[in-house]
C-alpha cells in the first residue's frame, strides 16, 4: 500500500534558494501531522563515536536547535 | 531530530568519484549504519535529498521502508533535467542516471515534495511529475 504523498510549492524559492526552510518546515510539519511515523522534534542529540565505515568518515552533527 | 549525512565521494575529504553506482553504495550503506549499528528504527528514519540528491533519496526509499522520503527540488532524471536545459538532442547524448521517475513507483513510504516555481534549472514539471505519478 502506497503512503500518503504531498507537494508543496515554494512561490519564490529558486534552485539556488538555499533559505528554503521556512518554505519547507511548516507545510512539512502538517503532512506529518497525520502520519504515525517520525515527528519533527528537536532535542540534543547524542554524541556518536567518531567511526569510519566504508572509507567515509562520520561527520558528527549536534545541536539541531 | 539528529540529521545524518553522507559527502558525495571526490567532495570534500572523501576521495572517489561520485559516479552513480558510488553514491548509491554509500547512501545503502548509511542507511544500513543507521539500521545496524545505530539501532535506529526504520520509521523513525526520513530520508531527505535535495536535487542531485533527490536520486539516491528516491532509489534508496524504492526498496526499504522508511518513515518519509522529502525531496526537495527534485528531477525526474539527469536525462530530464539535460532536457530541459538543452534539448532533445542534447539529452540523447547522455546516459540516464538517477531515474526518479522510474523509481517513484516502487516508493512506499509518505512522500513529500518541496519545489520552487522560480525553479529555473529543474522545472516545477518535474516535481510535479514525480507528485503525479502514484497518483494517478
Amino acid at each position: 500500500m502506497k503512503g500518503p504523498k504531498a507537494i508543496s510549492i515554494a512561490e519564490e524559492m529558486d534552485h539556488a534558494s538555499f533559505d528554503f526552510l521556512n518554505d519547507l518546515i511548516e507545510p512539512l510539519k502538517k503532512f506529518m501531522a497525520d502520519l504515525k511515523g517520525p515527528r519533527l522534534v528537536t532535542r540534543r542529540s547524542r554524541v556518536l563515536p567518531s567511526r569510519i565505515f566504508r572509507d567515509i568518515p562520520v561527520i558528527e552533527i549536534n545541536d539541531l536547535k | 531530530m539528529n540529521v545524518f549525512a553522507v559527502e558525495y565521494p571526490g567532495y570534500g575529504i572523501y576521495k572517489g568519484t561520485a559516479s552513480e553506482k558510488n553514491v548509491l553504495l554509500d547512501a545503502e550503506a548509511a542507511y544500513n549504519y543507521l539500521l545496524n549499528h545505530l539501532h535506529c528504527k526504520e520509521e523513525d528514519i526520513i530520508i531527505a535529498g535535495r536535487s542531485l540528491g533527490s536520486g539516491p533519496a528516491t532509489w534508496l526509499a524504492s526498496f526499504t521502508n522508511p518513515g518519509l522520503l522529502v525531496l526537495i527540488s527534485p528531477f525526474t532524471s539527469i536525462k530530464g533535467v539535460v532536457k530541459h536545459a538543452f534539448g532533445s538532442t542534447a539529452s540523447k547524448l547522455v546516459k540516464e542516471r538517477f531515474n526518479n521517475l522510474k523509481r517513484m513507483p516502487s516508493v512506499n513510504c509518505p512522500v513529500f515534495i518541496l519545489h520552487g516555481k522560480n525553479d529555473q534549472l529543474i522545472p516545477l514539471e518535474q516535481a510535479n511529475q514525480l507528485y503525479g505519478i502514484n497518483n494517478k
